[in-house]
């Protein structure tokens, strides 16, 4: 009976230290499951969820074939978790390794691997040491090269480095097409874009970062069964220009040339499509080489063809005597007193650069009488060249995708004083950029239809590969007649037909428009005899232009004249083009060089009767000087005999 | 109750009954041990199953991990070929070897440029001949011929 009751009392005891264990369990899950459940949760998840970034590439600019002009290209970093990276002996081995193979200072090395610790200040202003966990060694390291460290320090076995490939924006054709490019930053990982097409389509090029969530195994890798979440990254969009890459090449070859020929302080050129604006090469000088950071001079990034402005002089007066001729003020044949070269108009000289008689409109142009042409614009009146240079788009930016960009310096109409109308369309006292000018030459060209200047012609989304083409606008024209066009043109193929300004600007089998301009520099508040601006314009083939072309030379040494200085590299940049382009000659080559033979006899036939009334008038004039002195001596003798007489 | 109990409560009096076993029945202990194998060898193949399975799929996961390193590193290479690709057919790039290597090239003179326009193809040839003989019945011709081609 006894053992019986003590079996009982066990029993109960038993059963009661159970059911408190089982209480305390329970209730210890309670708190773990239902209480600090959020809390534990995600400590847990803390543990096993890893986050992993990534970053879509920026978007790549191409030229309108497709030719990469700017892209990614990949490179590494190489940086040391100094934590993890030994004694002290170990550390000045592992630095003098990669002081060695990485072409740095030892020392630098050195301290990056042993600066273990950091001292930081808190948000309340308490400052505390920190290990430091992360020292860059080095950064932006070539592709094979970084492929090649790689191998070489994992084989080295150098604890606590760690290797991390990124991309770097990378310009394969270096200095062509710098300065419309332009360049990136880095500002620590973030891309800063300075200048160029790179800034102006910024935002559109930015690349999107990615995260991808995950839960991992003990090797780092996603867990198949895990939750993953994704947010992916996405890549910039890519630019297509209107650039031709071939022909752009031609123009910076050409230009180099130029530079070294007539050693200018600068010089740039334009080839653009007169009927749809696209801007097929643009080049200028000075320039530099994105890649070569070091050797950048900041001098060199203004876009000068966007920014800068200068006064076009005689580059104007196609424009206003288009103007004059569509309004029918004058035809080609309305003849002109060119004063012989000097004329006073409002208190003021204006002079020609050679004395001419009288000249008709065409002559004027070929000619390029500056008395000539601003006697055409008095006859038009100050309002009609306003609107004529106006209309040509002088004053208005031309919204090509650079910036900043100059509108230009074109007075109001009300602003003009009793000058201008002889100074204005003869490019004088009126600025305009190489853009503009080149806009108002693509309207000459295609019978007076504005166009506005393409540089980009399609952006493409490089995920979708869904394209969008930026419009083409095409305007009515600005001519109300319709033979406006076809006399202009006439006017302009004669500069560089033999008795124009620009004979050397002519190219065999073709037919070439165009004006040469010389423009004397405004310094200080009046206009320099030392330092000018020397251009050519034109458009080949005339009748049907494949392009407008300007190149311009600013401040050269030694000749100046726009004809001399501009005329022989458009030619060499136009012959080019035109074999690029597979434009077959206007005519026969032999049939063109017997009309230039031609042209030439008749021209010196010309110079000489003009040499010949020359001579006769200055024999003249000395027969006269010569019998105006014997009868003054005569008289003279006379007076001293009556004088002895008496 | 079983017998255990009830020899505790009877204390020494009660004496164990042994259990008695009609003869030719099976052991009860023998259908429960088959019952439970059985069951234990179904959830051990279950199991089994299940992690060999795991295993695959984690040693595949392991396998595409490494698969997509690889195709990031040749992406990453064939971008810098690329870009490599792109600076060696600059145009820059080529005239300075012509330079260096003293090349005796020079641009094509328009008298060397000829197009020759090939008008007689031998399907437009067969085309015409059919034309021909069918009094202007182009359409039905051409759409014969399409088909036999």
């Amino acid at each position: 009976m006894t053992q019986l009751s003590y079996i009982g009392i066990r029993m109960k005891a038993a059963w009661i230290v159970f059911l408190l264990v089982f209480a305390y369990l329970a209730w210890h899950l309670y708190t773990v499951q239902i209480l600090r459940h959020e809390e534990l949760y995600a400590k847990a998840k803390n543990r096993y969820t890893t986050v992993r970034t990534s970053q879509g590439h920026r978007g790549e600019i191409f030229d309108y074939s497709g030719n990469l002009l700017v892209g990614n290209v990949p490179c590494g970093n190489i940086f040391v978790d100094p934590t993890e990276t030994g004694s002290d002996a170990q550390c000045r081995k592992a630095a003098e390794f990669l002081a060695r193979e990485l072409s740095l200072d030892e020392n630098e090395v050195y301290r990056n691997l042993t600066t273990r610790t950091i001292t930081i200040r808190g948000k309340d202003g308490k400052t505390k040491t920190v290990a430091k966990r992360y020292a860059v060694i080095k950064s932006v390291i070539d592709f094979d090269e970084f492929e090649r460290l790689k191998l070489k320090i994992r084989k080295a076995g150098i604890k606590g480095i760690y290797f991390r490939s990124s991309s770097k924006r990378s310009y394969p054709k270096n200095e062509l097409l710098a300065n419309i490019l332009g360049f990136t930053n880095l500002d620590r990982d973030k891309i800063v874009a300075v200048i160029g097409l790179e800034k102006f389509y910024d935002r559109n090029m930015t690349s999107g970062k990615g995260k991808t969530k995950f839960e991992r195994s003990r090797d780092g890798l996603p867990l198949a069964f895990g939750n993953i979440s994704r947010e992916e990254a996405h890549d910039g969009l890519n630019l297509y220009l209107t650039i031709r890459e071939p022909l752009q090449a031609i123009l910076e070859e050409e230009l180099d040339k130029l530079m070294e020929v007539n050693k200018p302080s600068a010089a740039y050129a334009i080839m653009a499509d007169p009927y749809t604006g696209d801007i097929l090469a643009v080049a200028q000088r000075p320039t530099f080489n994105p890649n070569d950071r070091e050797n950048m001079n900041p001098q060199a990034w203004r876009n000068r063809i966007a920014e800068d402005i200068f006064e076009p002089g005689s580059i104007m007066k196609p424009i206003a005597v288009a103007g004059a001729l569509d309004l029918g003020v004058v035809s080609p044949e309305t003849k002109f007193d060119c004063e012989r070269g000097r004329w006073f108009y409002g208190g003021k000289l204006l002079r020609d650069s050679h004395p001419m008689g009288i000249l008709t409109v065409s002559e004027i142009i070929q000619h390029s009488s500056n008395i000539g042409t601003a006697k055409i614009a008095l006859m038009m009146g100050e309002r009609n060249l306003d609107s004529t240079l106006r209309a040509f788009g002088y004053g208005k930016r031309t919204g090509v995708p650079l910036k900043p960009e100059t509108a230009g310096i074109f007075r109001p109409l009300k602003r003009w004083d009793k000058l201008s109308i002889t100074r204005f369309p003869i490019g004088q006292g009126i600025a305009a950029s190489p853009l503009q000018i080149v806009r108002s030459y693509c309207m000459l060209a295609n019978g007076g239809h504005p166009v506005n200047l393409r540089l980009v012609d399609r952006i493409e989304n490089p995920e979708t590969g869904k394209v969008e083409k930026l419009p083409v606008t095409r305007l009515p024209s600005v001519y109300r007649s319709k033979d406006t066009h076809h006399e202009i043109i006439e006017m302009m193929k004669s500069v560089t037909e033999p008795g124009g300004t620009a004979t050397i600007a002519a190219i065999r089998g073709y037919h070439v428009a165009g004006k040469t301009g010389t423009a004397q520099k405004f310094i200080n508040g009046e206009y320099s005899h030392k330092k000018f601006t020397a251009s050519f314009i034109g458009f080949v083939p005339a009748d049907k232009p494949r392009f407008v072309l300007l190149v311009t030379a600013d401040e050269p040494h030694g000749a100046y004249y726009g004809g001399a200085v501009s005329g022989p590299y458009f030619k060499s940049i136009a012959e080019r083009t035109l074999k690029f382009m597979r434009t077959p000659p206007d005519m026969d080559l032999a049939v063109y060089d017997a009309k230039f033979k031609a042209a030439k006899a008749k021209v010196m036939e010309e110079k000489r009767r003009l040499w010949a009334q020359e001579a006769r008038e200055r024999a003249e004039r000395a027969r006269r000087k010569a019998s105006l002195r014997k009868s003054q001596s005569s008289v003279s003798k006379n007076r001293v005999r009556n004088y002895a007489q008496r | 109750m079983n017998t255990y109990t009830r020899s505790l409560k009877e204390e020494s009096a009660a004496s164990a009954v042994p259990r008695q076993r009609r003869d030719g029945a099976k052991p009860w202990f023998f259908a429960f041990a088959v019952k439970i194998i059985l069951m234990c060898a179904f959830i051990f193949a279950a199991v089994t199953c299940r992690v060999r399975y795991n295993a695959k799929i984690e040693s595949l996961n392991k396998e595409a991990a490494k698969i997509q390193m690889r195709i990031r590193k040749i992406n990453l290479i064939t971008a810098n070929l690329r870009n490599k690709r792109e600076e060696l057919t600059a145009y820059p790039y080529i005239s300075a070897k012509i330079k260096q290597y003293n090349l005796g090239l020079r641009e094509a003179d328009y008298r060397q440029i000829s197009y020759l326009r090939i008008i007689d193809l031998p399907e437009k040839r067969a085309v015409k001949r059919h034309v021909a003989s069918s009094n202007g019945k182009y359409a039905e011709r051409h759409t014969a011929l399409a088909s036999v081609r």
